[in-house]
């Protein structure tokens, strides 16, 4: 799942997420052709799979949410 | 947090309010930079002096918050310098950062990019406007 948050660049993103255990992807995704049509210059990815909990999916929402307080 | 050390106070400040920040009107010395993997671009804009000094220097881009930091701390450090400084300034900035060179005074508000050093993949964010702005002074052809 790509998404963006306002004002934070997926790098950014991607480490602040890092420190909390979360492994985020952010940038291109190897698919430039599909960005520049999209029109979005970097987005970050989670990717999830059978063994990821609902759990799991609380703490990235968590994360995300205090991404935007420490990026303001 | 570790991350604290990577977006201090003075980092985050330069990313949310960036100095120096837009386009010039002509005529320009310009250089772009890009890192094609996170998608980080700037385009550093110079008009210099008749005496070889970066009169005036403004950037434009979209990129994470070390690049757009860095290149606006950057524009602030080489403001009025002559351009061999500006160019000495770079080289004494990327030892810094990326040779563990010394942390001297002249590098500014520039030291507080020193936590860039523990996220080795944010390297070339903190550089990418100094690029940047190299290609643009090296079509001043000041030797």
């Amino acid at each position: 799942m790509s998404f963006v948050i306002a004002n934070i660049h997926a790098h950014d993103l991607v480490a602040y997420a890092d420190q909390f255990g979360i492994a985020l992807r952010g940038g291109h995704h190897c698919n430039q052709p599909l960005m520049r049509k999209l029109g979005y210059h970097a987005t970050a990815r989670a990717s999830f799979y059978f063994y990821n909990t609902e759990e799991e999916i609380d703490a990235l929402v968590a994360v995300l949410r205090s991404a935007r307080k420490y990026f303001g | 947090m570790e991350i604290d050390d990577l977006y201090q106070t003075i980092i985050l400040d330069h990313s949310k309010r960036p100095r120096n920040f837009g386009e010039l009107s002509p005529p320009f010395l310009k250089g772009e930079g890009v890192n094609p993997a996170c998608g980080d671009a700037v385009t550093v804009f110079v008009r210099p002096s008749d005496d070889d000094r970066v009169l005036e220097i403004r950037f434009t881009g979209q990129a994470c918050a070390i690049c757009t930091a860095s290149t606006s701390l950057m524009t602030v450090q080489v403001k009025t310098r002559s351009i061999r400084e500006a160019l000495a300034l770079e080289q004494e900035f990327l030892a810094f950062l990326i040779r563990n060179g010394e942390s001297s005074p002249r590098l500014g508000n520039l030291r507080a990019l020193e936590g860039v050093k523990k996220f080795p993949q944010r390297l070339k964010c903190a550089t990418l406007g100094w690029h940047a702005l190299e290609a643009a002074l090296r079509g001043a052809g000041v030797e």
